[in-house]
């Protein structure tokens, strides 16, 4: 079924051209519409309106200089791009427009009576440059944060169009299986992802296939890494944040598309003169490949097939002239369930029925009001998650409801000083209802499912935290080339009943107007999960781990106001991590009780690194470069510093692009030191639950070898008058190399296997918009 | 939300676990403990202290009939569920147990005992004095769910290893564990008499399975036990090597 699917997309593909090719436009590009709109005089010449575009999105085009020659008639277009004149001689004649950023228009026209509602489309040079209306942007705060937008994360190489997969391709990020992102050598769960601003469960359908927003309705994604400002808390790595856009003014657009593995559409437009809407909505068919790939598999039988949906709307509403008002809603659902017949692993608690089903939902109201120097914004996040998950006779069924409130006032106090109060709070209240074994992990490696001890839990509870931030900006004088950023972040976490203060101070210092030194210091925290702090899972005393993040860097912007250049970035990172929660197997006095520790607060950490990107802007040709040295240490009782299971010592992505008036060509190469791992030295033989214990040897004392990948992407638009058709394929993994990913091994250890990455992966992808 | 992610990953390697090269765990290629069996597994508080017999199987079918070296102690558990080695090494309360070497001698066909020419079976039967106090200083869940007093054994045999460990557990519930009992091996519906060939479908006839109450902070959750049967072949392939109640397994 996939290969019929391919031929068909194939064959449309071919039908689209030669449809585009058949139908050229007259001299140069560019075409026109002559229906109608005259005026007779009482000569031979007669008053002629019209309305000049742009071809492919109808946007109208304003201050353009349209030329009837020979008559050496020219006529203005205004801001809804119409343009009239007034005695136009009858006959032929030839029509000219010269645009900057546009194909020259010209044309050869028969002006007579029965010319009416002239509309002229300009080719844009470049269909790949068509500018992002962007209204409400957030605004970026932090020197560290990094912004990639729509048109940067749409077309990324080996990212598939997805925003969070993109961030990888940027100095500091790098990448573990499943796409989960490193941020600056630090894991995973210490990376907090948000929505305009309000934490969501995931950021990823099935822990990385894609992101739970459309990429279409994002207008950028945000990466805030070490020194990032007080607007955040809860990550000790950084914030990854989605900014939902919003909807487009001019008129009604709408697009659809439709890859491999999913497809989706989106639509938005005007309601009235104060308001209008997005929606947008994916559903995802990867069962079917998932499906056939396990056909015939005697041990195993798809009963759900994966999937994975989303929904994402936007409404927004001028309210006069200092007031907004934006409601976004999320969606998301994943649902998968198979039937295995033989354990996994030889476990024998793995087996039986597996079903997965997470899904959670956002409202996400937001006010701003700007009143002359200050603005005013309060937005609050409304939503319920709720995950269930069969694994056997165990189960892991979590519902919560969660609220988030954001509210912030700024102000320009002075010329010298800008200042921002702000609220940043999350109320979480959560049934949890589980059969699972105690399990237990470290150094990468997991005991056997059943040789935990099973617990069976069904309670309710909150946990919720409580976070106002204070910001700065000030300089000594307007003049001064140094700016000062005095920051003050306090949380209060109820979980853990902690009260932390963690100041924070940034400096900026102007060496020339492309030039800029900074630096900064502060610290973080972030609390522990639901599992590390739970009565009967974890440890109800274990407190929020700590850090403290030193950052220095330099850029330098080579292009000095020009489009064509280079744009350097360095950075040095050094964060200082304390109180880190691990496993742990001892047991502990609680209430005049002996009790398994579980998890205590006995970790530490280091992290160290550099970051250079080097941009290389040579139209039409696009080069990125990105190199980063990080090393990332953890220590704790009965262990010597060891490297973390993130430490990735040299990552480079090199991106090139090559832009012609059709097509897009990108590659991505990346080539990244192999991760660290925890050899397994030995087993013992649970009698009890039929399988073997896993003995450690040193922590991440060995090396995978290195991870290298070539991806490359083609783009394809043909722009017709009132709509656009985007052709894409991607291969990743372009070279089958057959990366390192993990181990299986043999049900005692002893032996062991190789599991390699996805080979290689060619995805094509048709989008049709208006 | 980790777990739906680890769900999702296992999904994927699971599609593979029937390709790769690895050893299976139901072939006897080497020297392995296979069960180590008390004859109580759960002992009350107020009987203690106890003596309790262990019996540990053993295969070592391409060891020629070597001499089998054994070291086993015994100490409360550590923790093992928690993560902790399971080993009672530096274990203030460690207590040695002496087990000794084993020898293959002639047998007869099918007596359960370790020697020649199966080379699989059991060793002599030692014990374990489980000593008094280790429930105390623990909850009360704790101590009516059951406290672990483990004991571990290794075996060393002409360079090769093999470590395992069982535990015993002391509780104050009123009814301790018992160990399932196994009656029968079944080929084809048939008891199995003599050793098969061709394809066969083999089946355990098991005894029933006990119920029991495990106590939590959330209150008591009754559970009905599930009986698994390994399944060991030192010749041919397995279809499965646990089944759970009376499954079958195909032996080709």
């Amino acid at each position: 079924m996939i290969f019929q699917f391919l031929i068909v997309l194939v064959l449309n593909l071919n039908l689209a051209f030669a449809q585009e090719s058949e139908n050229p436009p007259p001299a140069n590009l560019g075409s026109s519409e002559q229906t109608g709109g005259v005026a007779e005089s009482s000569t031979s010449t007669f008053s002629l309106e019209g309305v000049v575009l742009e071809k492919g999105t109808r946007k109208p085009l304003a201050d353009v200089n349209i030329f009837i020659l020979p008559h050496k008639l020219k006529a203005t277009s205004d801001t809804k791009g119409k343009f009239m004149f007034d005695a136009v001689p009858a006959g032929n004649a030839e029509v000219v427009i010269n645009l900057t950023n546009y194909n020259k228009y010209s044309n050869n026209i028969t002006f007579d009576k029965s010319l009416r509602d002239w509309k002229i489309y300009l080719d844009r040079s470049s269909a790949f440059t068509f500018e992002t209306v962007v209204t409400g942007t957030a605004d970026k705060r932090d020197d560290t944060t990094r912004r990639l937008k729509q048109e940067e994360f749409l077309s990324a190489p080996g990212a598939g169009g997805d925003p969070v997969k993109a961030v990888q391709n940027l100095p500091g990020v790098s990448r573990t299986t499943g796409s989960q992102v490193i941020i600056q050598g630090a894991a995973p769960e210490d990376t907090r992802y948000a929505a305009n601003g309000h934490t969501i469960p995931l950021v990823f359908h099935f822990g990385g296939l894609s992101s739970v927003v459309m990429p279409e309705a994002v207008e950028s994604i945000d990466y805030l890494s070490a020194g990032y400002g007080p607007e955040y808390g809860n990550a000790l790595g950084g914030v990854i944040n989605l900014n939902v856009r919003s909807p487009k003014k001019d008129r009604t657009h709408a697009l659809a598309y439709m890859d491999i593995f999913n497809m989706g559409g989106l639509i938005e437009g005007q309601i009235n003169e104060s308001s209008r809407y997005l929606m947008s909505a994916r559903y995802s068919y990867i069962g079917l490949v998932f499906g056939a790939i396990a056909k015939g598999n005697d041990d195993f039988s798809l009963t759900v097939a994966p999937t994975f949906a989303d929904i994402t709307g936007v409404y927004e509403k001028d309210l006069g002239e200092t007031d907004a008002f934006k409601l976004t809603t999320i969606g998301s659902q994943d649902t998968l369930g198979f039937v295995l017949k033989k354990p996994v692993n030889d476990d024998p608690s793995l087996r039986g029925e597996f079903s997965q089903r997470t899904e959670f939902y956002r409202l996400i109201p937001e006010w701003n009001r700007k009143l002359g120097s200050s603005e005013t914004r309060l937005s609050a996040s409304v939503g319920q998650d709720s995950t269930k998950s069969v694994i056997g006779d165990n189960y892991f069924k979590l519902n919560m409801d969660s609220i988030s409130l954001r509210a912030e006032w700024n102000s320009q106090i002075e010329p010298t000083w800008k200042t921002y109060f702000g609220m940043d709070s999350s109320l979480n209240k959560y049934k949890l209802q589980t059969r699972l074994p105690s399990g237990f992990s470290a150094g990468g490696v997991s005991n056997p499912f059943s040789s935990g001890e099973v617990k069976t839990v069904n309670y309710s509870d909150r946990a919720d935290g409580y976070g106002v931030y204070w910001r700065n900006e000030l300089k000594i004088s307007a003049e001064s080339k140094m700016t000062y950023f005095p920051q003050l972040r306090v949380d209060y976490l109820s979980p853990t009943k902690e009260t932390l203060p963690q100041p924070r101070m940034a400096l900026r210092y102007e060496l020339t107007p492309y030039s800029f030194a900074r630096g900064s210091v502060g610290l973080y925290s972030q609390i522990p999960t639901g599992r590390q702090f739970n009565e009967e899972y974890g440890n109800p005393d274990i407190k929020a781990s700590q850090a403290t993040h030193y950052v220095v860097g330099w850029d330098r912007d080579f292009r000095e106001g020009a489009s064509r250049g280079q744009m350097l970035t360095t950075n040095l990172f050094y964060k200082d991590l304390r109180k880190l929660v691990i496993s742990s197997s001892e047991f502990v006095t609680r209430d005049g009780e002996q009790v398994p520790e579980r998890y205590n607060n006995k970790g530490k950490g280091r992290i160290q690194g550099a970051e250079i990107q080097l941009k290389s802007y040579l139209d039409p040709f696009s080069i990125s470069t990105s190199y980063t040295f990080s090393q990332s240490f953890r220590t704790e009782p009965g262990q010597k510093e060891y490297p973390s299971a993130y430490d990735q010592t040299h990552s480079l992505n090199v991106i090139g692009s090559l832009q012609t008036e059709k097509w897009l060509y990108a590659a991505r190469f990346r080539w990244v030191t192999g991760q660290p791992y925890t050899p397994v030295v030995d087993s013992s033989f649970d009698s009890d639950s039929g399988t073997f214990v896993p003995i450690r040897g040193e922590y991440y004392s060995k090396r995978k070898p290195t991870f290298t990948q070539l991806d490359l992407r083609v783009d394809r638009k043909a722009v017709y008058d009132t709509w656009i058709l985007s052709f894409y394929g991607e291969l990743q993994n372009a070279l089958n190399i057959k990366n390192e990913e993990g181990f299986q091994y043999s049900y005692d250890y002893k032996k062991r296997e190789k599991v390699t990455g996805l080979p290689m992966i060619p995805t094509v992808g048709v989008k049709g918009e208006f | 939300m980790k777990k739906h992610f680890i769900l999702f990953t296992v999904s994927f390697a699971l599609l593979s676990c029937n390709e790769n090269e690895l050893p299976k765990a139901y072939q006897l290629d080497k020297l392995r403990i296979l069960a180590i069996h008390a004859d109580s597994p759960e002992l009350a508080d107020s009987a203690l202290p106890a003596s309790v017999n262990i019996t540990t199987y053993v295969s070592d079918t391409n060891g020629d009939g070597r001499v089998l070296q054994f070291t086993a102690a015994a100490c409360p558990d550590p923790g093992v569920a928690y993560g902790a080695e399971p080993t009672c090494d530096g274990n203030p309360l460690k207590v040695d147990l002496a087990v000794p070497d084993v020898t293959a001698t002639s047998q007869a066909a099918n007596s359960g005992i370790f020697g020649l020419p199966n080379l699989t079976g059991a060793i002599p039967a030692f014990s374990v004095a489980v000593p008094t106090g280790l429930l105390t200083g623990r909850s009360a869940i704790d101590q009516y769910n059951g406290v672990a007093y483990l004991v571990t054994i290794k075996v060393r045999g002409g360079g090769e290893s093999a470590r395992s460990f069982k535990r015993i557990f002391v509780s104050t519930k009123p009814t301790q564990n018992s160990n399932p009992t196994i009656s029968d091996i079944k080929s084809n519906g048939a008891s199995l008499a003599t050793l098969p060939s061709g394809e066969v479908e083999l089946t355990s006839t098991i005894g029933t399975a006990e119920t029991y109450t495990v106590k939590s902070a959330d209150g008591d959750d009754s559970r009905t036990e599930r009986l698994y049967t390994s399944w060991y072949v030192n010749k041919g392939e397995l279809k499965s090597s646990i089944t759970l109640d009376g499954e079958e397994s195909k032996w080709t």
